[in-house]
């Protein structure tokens, strides 16, 4: 075995224990839980730092080197942001969170219009007529999208008598519909997480880490019910 | 009052139900979905020479999510006759994971093709959005050298590629709005995503207004793309334990509905 397998075999061993001491805690909270807790922020946070280093170097040092001394403004705003740890001085990173919010909006809301309310309008202006399944499914489109629309009509009193009760009632069970899949969504994606991992344990080297870890976990059943019985 | 039941049964029975067919896989049906069928049908129609973005902005936590669609794309991409603009947009792991997993993944299709001719990697790019909106309107002033610190000027596919108005496609990762907001409607170039499977309902509006041309959302996405390009992976692996999950997750919303209509029909809360 040379250095590089040794390493690949090492790290897939740290990986699997750092991914079952983890999953301990669905058992119960645990020192292994936290020690993996505490690592994976800390790898994290240590990982994020050095690439915010290099972009650093990377977008502005090195662009400063090469004459490009404009860039000394952002490289300026960046320290300031350093202020916010400071109580007296902490009002200087403002001009900084200011520039960065008003970028990152003009940025994006300059096409938004277009893109998300405009084109989206558009595209629910759509045929009712084709094959059987076309108008069954542009009837629920339309019949969802003013329903939907007219559940966050407030400013009329109207909003609330007949037949704009139910009209928003029925936008109420769209919406559900809606944040259901949604939902729904969000627990299959964790599904697929998961899967994920364990497709990982059940692979060379790290599925030597689980009969560790079912010992782990029988040990801590047992000493839990013997601490119950006394 | 129905007794309280332990979830940590619960658990026990989801690592059996997903490492069961990991170990000993059933062979689940796969049917193509509509937006993956447009994406590899967009790709296939791109004509030779294409310029494609491709943004492989993966995290180690989404991995699952993301990494198999990526590797399924990519490989579609390098089997065609297009030029490739690597970069990592949504996260700075994105560099990580494409050395340590997604290019052993492909190594065989890259040898085919020669690095600043073919493909270039650009590696991870600060500022999300507003990085968006600069490449696009110009790469030269965005982008000064690729990851191996080669400076952009000095490579050949970056030549005659200036802006996003010389692009045939961006396929990205992640989230979908901001490169409809700074590719598709200032430029009109066609985007395509590969996201997380919970991000599917809420894309389907994009891709109904011709916002998206395609769209791998998951796992089981791209496993259905995997099975397109005839190349099984990491994906097609997994299929079935997903399957069976999803079908573990709805027998227990049903139990727990039934519970809970029991509880209350003796009077619980």
């Amino acid at each position: 075995m040379d250095f590089a397998e040794f390493a690949s075999l090492v790290s897939g061993l740290i990986a699997a224990a750092l991914t079952l001491m983890i999953y301990s805690l669905l058992y119960r909270e645990n020192i292994l839980y936290r020690i993996a807790e505490h690592t994976f922020v800390g790898i994290y946070a240590g990982y994020g730092v050095a690439y915010a280093v290099k972009n650093i170097m990377d977008q502005g040092v090195s662009r400063i080197s090469a004459g490009n001394y404009w860039f000394i403004i952002p490289m300026i705003l960046g320290v300031m942001l350093f202020t916010r740890f400071t109580v007296k001085q902490a009002w200087i990173s403002r001009y900084s969170m200011a520039v960065m919010v008003g970028v990152g909006t003009g940025v994006s809301v300059r096409a938004l219009i277009e893109a998300q309310i405009v084109r989206q309008i558009k595209a629910s202006v759509i045929s009712l007529y084709g094959g059987p399944f076309t108008v069954i499914d542009n009837l629920i489109i339309v019949f969802g999208f003013i329903c939907a629309f007219l559940y966050f009509f407030f400013t009329d009193i109207s909003a609330l008598r007949r037949p704009m009760s139910y009209i928003a009632k029925a936008g109420r069970y769209v919406l559900m519909f809606t944040f259901g899949g949604a939902f729904g969504g969000t627990v299959l994606s964790r599904m697929t997480l998961f899967a994920g991992r364990m497709q990982y344990l059940l692979s060379y080297p790290a599925y030597y880490m689980i009969p560790v870890f079912v010992a782990i976990i029988c040990a801590m059943i047992y000493y839990d019910l013997r601490k119950k019985k006394e | 009052m129905v007794k309280e039941f332990d979830p940590r049964w619960m658990y026990l029975l989801l690592f059996i139900v997903v490492g069961a067919p990991l170990v000993r896989p059933l062979g689940l049906p796969l049917p193509i979905t509509a937006p993956v069928l447009a994406l590899y049908d967009k790709i296939e129609s791109l004509p030779p020479g294409s310029i494609v973005l491709f943004e492989y902005g993966v995290g180690a936590a989404s991995w699952p999510e993301h990494g198999p669609s990526n590797i399924a794309v990519l490989k579609h991409l390098l089997s065609k006759d297009v030029k490739i603009i690597l970069i990592a947009l949504y996260t700075a792991e994105g560099p990580t994971l494409f050395a340590t997993k997604i290019k052993p993944a492909i190594a065989s299709y890259l040898e085919k093709k020669t690095y600043g001719v073919d493909y270039v990697d650009f590696g991870y790019v600060t500022g999300y959005e507003t990085a968006m909106a600069a490449i696009a309107e110009d790469m030269h002033k965005a982008l000064t050298k690729d990851v191996y610190g080669t400076p952009i000027d000095q490579i050949p596919l970056m030549k005659n590629v200036k802006s996003a108005r010389d692009l045939a496609l961006v396929i990205a990762t992640g989230y979908c709005e901001p490169y409809i907001r700074q590719f598709y409607t200032p430029y009109g170039v066609p985007v395509a995503i590969m996201t997380w499977g919970m991000n599917a309902p809420g894309y389907m509006p994009y891709i109904s207004a011709g916002q998206l041309c395609g769209m791998v959302a998951g796992i089981r996405a791209a496993a259905e793309y995997e099975v397109l390009i005839k190349s099984p992976g990491e994906a097609s692996a997994s299929s079935d334990a997903l399957s069976l999950s999803h079908l573990f997750v709805a027998i227990l919303i049903v139990v727990g509905n039934i519970q809970y209509y029991l509880t209350r029909r003796r009077g619980g809360r």
